[in-house]
């Protein structure tokens, strides 16, 4: 395991045990209703930031893959995109975790939460259109269409609808005071960006191996 | 092209003195009052520790995991590159 190849696959594990000690034994402000839930800040968030980070690279590598075809382009848009909905997936049961015990239940009727959601089976449909397709050039074709015009959609819906709504349980949407506060104190800021950088470099870890497989199964079946 | 870089300039200047959220300020009571409930007890006993210990130990198990998914790849892709290296010989 060479350190110069593989240094980010070290500064992660690195960067994940740190966030995951300071995450837990790191001063926080007291805050009513969030009380020590406030470190979900670092989790549930940081992770929703590590999605963002994954599907616009997917969406990059569709755009490389309608300019110059290629099987890597194809599978690695594939790929990012699929982690992505994983760590949707995550984000959206932890944020119904944390919602239940300070919002009061599991689905709040939240426009962020829909709008998540809403995401989520956007990219599900991605999906389904690739294994519609037999054809690969076809399918690499659509389907890197299908990607932009689904983050397109993606960036709107999450950042700029739960803003626009009239009642938002969410910080910084709806009429709440931004969580900027919260998340610019510097206590929280030393584990917070590190966080962020630490589950994006996770899951760029798991687009690469999952790539490299789906090549090496590609070579496989052209032999 | 010179249009659409006034036309940015100006909506990004236009952009920044929307103020929809307010943003409020930690205070330094934020830290030290006794009124709002923490884990202080989990801390003081030490058994937040134990807590550490268990996210330790599942991280460090999924990690492990991932490591030897991604060894196996790589012996997998040094096998395929040897063949074909094996078939150009001949």
């Amino acid at each position: 395991m060479h350190i110069k190849k593989y240094w980010w696959k070290y500064l992660c594990v690195a960067l994940l045990v740190y966030v995951l000690w300071m995450g837990l034994m790191a001063k926080v402000p007291r805050l009513a209703i969030l009380n020590e839930t406030i470190r979900n800040l670092h989790f549930h968030v940081t992770m929703w930031f590590g999605m963002v980070i994954l599907l616009t690279i997917s969406m990059v590598y569709a755009v490389k893959q309608l300019r110059s075809p290629c099987p890597q382009h194809d599978i690695c848009s594939a790929e990012s995109a699929s982690v992505g909905v994983l760590f949707g997936i995550l984000g959206l049961a932890t944020g119904m975790i944390w919602a239940q015990y300070t919002w009061g239940s599991f689905w709040s009727g939240d426009p962020k939460q829909k709008v998540s959601a809403i995401a989520l089976m956007i990219y599900l449909a991605y999906f389904v259109l690739r294994n519609s397709f037999e054809d690969a050039e076809q399918k690499a074709r659509i389907s890197a269409i299908y990607n932009i015009f689904a983050f397109a959609t993606y960036i709107p819906l999450i950042f700029v609808v739960p803003r626009l709504s009239d009642d938002s349980l969410h910080p910084g949407n709806g009429g709440n005071p931004g969580f900027n506060a919260y998340d610019l104190d510097a206590s929280l800021r030393i584990v917070f960006y590190p966080a962020i950088i630490a589950w994006a470099l996770l899951g760029w870890w798991l687009v690469e191996v999952r790539t490299r497989i789906a090549l090496l199964k590609l070579q496989l079946e052209e032999n | 092209m010179k249009k659409y870089f006034l036309l940015i300039v100006f909506s990004l200047l236009w952009g920044g003195f929307m103020n929809a959220q307010e943003k409020i300020a930690i205070q330094p009571s934020d830290y030290t009052n006794h009124e709002i409930e923490m884990a202080d007890l989990m801390r003081s006993n030490g058994k937040i520790y134990v807590v550490i210990a268990v996210i330790m130990t599942i991280f460090g198990g999924i990690i492990a995991y991932l490591v030897h998914l991604d060894l196996k790849t790589k012996k997998l892709e040094n096998l395929l590159k040897e063949k074909k290296d094996v078939h150009r010989h001949y």
